[in-house]
């Protein structure tokens, strides 16, 4: 009697384990030794994510809080430059060094965060789908609205600087994008500075970094961003003195 | 002299009773009429040149805002069917129950990333009544009873994020809940833990070369984990949980809220990750 619930025990465990591998393929058992080794090092990975204390901050599965930490997911930083900024990070971070994390260890954390699965599109979970679209959802009642007068042109087709300039968008893709390294003013962090980028280099070879950046830069087009939007980003950046 | 059963001479209080009514039909009446010479002068500079203006700044208002929402319903779908579950989901879940109640929020939310203020539409002035003033530790779950009783006078439902540490401070308002049959429904975010102090012991961990899990003294609430729909169905409080399946809150919200719309408190245990 007391053997079979040991099994059954055993068995319990063991399967848990396996689901906490976060590994969906059933074909593991067939998998090449190199896919093999991978899911293992995700299993430690995640173990250490928990057990260094990354996910209070970063939450378990990597989704970041406005409160606490910025999301990992989807991860854009070579595994160089994950481990050197876990090494010095910038802002309130604490720093980890190789003492109490080993690199070993720290390798095993990226091949954790590095797998985490895309999240589901905001557009395929429908408490999440009314915000998307053309029209925020909250429309305030008609009385509220500020209506022009009669002998004004009609304003609501006006463009303001905001939705017509480059600069405009620029600007927001860069601080969504680029500001975590080179800073909000472009005064450096992690990355380096680049005001004055004007004066280093040609309107062309800013754009050619973008999108071909040096090592330790994540490479964003043409997923997430496009050609276009890089150009924003770049004449953004060559405006800033 | 006769003394009330708060010590104070009745003659006094008395005294003191009348001049507040006084003062506040009195100066109240005077502060009102200049509030309105103010909202006529204000709006007697409000030419029509201005007024276009101002109109010309709402598309790209509209935009920004728009924009600002998908960021935050993108940011919200991430971790969205994890375990424990994420605070988008349970915030999201929670919304869908009460958006066609009439509602009001008694709670903080910084420890659940504001998803409230972020993807909710708060339209009313009391649908939020902020949080402690001076970092007040165990300040939310007795100022939520307070609120909720005032939404019962008023006909609402109050509904409170409660954090699992916050409640441990004075959980004995479980109790106060029942007797005084305040209708509030308490969802739960237990992320098991604090946290306060983490970072700090992080950093001395490292400076001084200390072990990794040094993080953990004094800042988890596990080991055993409290079960808090066992407590509070000790005190007479309808409970359930812990929920730890993201796809099993709508069934258990629906519950806990029939109960709240009966006219009696309620608490969901949600397992909930750390923000």
């Amino acid at each position: 009697m007391s053997k079979s619930i040991l099994l059954g025990a055993a068995l319990l465990f063991s399967s848990s384990a396996l689901l906490a591998l976060n590994t969906s393929s059933p074909g593991d058992a067939q998998a090449p030794p190199s896919q093999r080794a991978v899911g293992a090092d995700q299993a430690r990975g995640r173990a250490l994510f928990v057990a260094q204390g990354c996910f209070q901050c970063h939450g378990y599965d990597g989704q970041g809080s406005i409160m606490s930490g910025p999301a990992l997911t989807p991860l854009r930083r070579s595994q160089t430059a994950f481990q050197a900024y876990v090494r010095a990070p910038a802002g309130i971070m604490p720093i980890y060094s190789g003492k109490i994390l080993p690199d070993a260890d720290l390798a095993s954390i990226y091949s954790y965060v590095a797998a985490l699965p895309p999240p589901r599109a905001a557009s395929a979970i429908p408490l999440l789908a009314e915000f998307l679209g053309e029209r925020p959802r909250y429309a305030p009642a008609a009385s509220a609205k500020v209506v022009p007068s009669s002998a004004g042109p009609d304003t609501r087709t006006v463009k303001t600087s905001m939705s017509s300039d480059a600069h405009g968008e620029g600007a927001q893709l860069f601080a969504r994008n680029c500001a975590s390294c080179h800073g909000a003013q472009m005064q450096g962090g992690y990355g380096p500075k680049l005001r004055g980028e004007a004066a280093k280099r040609t309107p062309a070879e800013t754009l050619a970094l973008l999108l071909d950046p040096p090592a330790g830069m994540p490479k964003l087009s043409p997923d997430p961003l496009s050609r276009d939007q890089m150009q924003a980003i770049a004449s953004y950046v060559r405006s800033q003195e | 002299m006769a003394r009330n059963r708060g010590g104070l001479s009745t003659a006094s209080t008395s005294k003191v009773g009348d001049r507040t009514a006084w003062a506040t039909s009195r100066e109240s009446g005077r502060l009102w009429s200049a509030l309105d010479a103010a909202i006529v002068a204000a709006l007697a500079c409000v030419t029509p040149p201005r007024r276009q203006a101002i109109g010309a700044r709402e598309p790209a208002l509209r935009k920004a805002y728009g924009e600002l929402r998908q960021e935050d319903a993108d940011a919200a779908a991430k971790a969205w069917d994890a375990s424990p579950i994420s605070t988008a989901r349970m915030c999201m879940e929670l919304w869908d129950q009460i958006r066609d109640s009439d509602w009001g929020l008694v709670s903080s939310t910084s420890f659940v990333s504001s998803w409230p203020q972020r993807l909710w539409d708060i339209t009313k002035y009391h649908q939020f009544n902020g949080d402690a003033g001076g970092y007040g530790m165990g300040y939310g779950a007795p100022s939520a009873a307070g609120a909720a009783l005032a939404h019962r006078d008023a006909g609402r439902i109050a509904v409170a994020i409660q954090t699992d540490g916050d409640l441990m401070v004075l959980p004995g308002t479980l109790w106060t809940l029942a007797h005084h049959s305040i209708p509030l429904l308490m969802i739960m975010h237990n992320n098991r833990a604090w946290h306060q102090e983490t970072m700090h012991l992080q950093r001395m961990a490292s400076r001084r070369d200390r072990g990794a899990g040094r993080w953990k003294v004094g800042t988890v609430i596990d080991d055993p984990a409290i079960d808090f729909a066992t407590m509070a169905k000790s005190m007479g409080v309808w409970a359930e949980g812990p929920v730890s399946d993201a796809e099993l809150l709508k069934p258990a919200l629906q519950r806990a809220l029939a109960v709240v719309r009966s006219g009696k408190p309620a608490l969901l245990d949600v397992l909930t990750q750390p923000r």
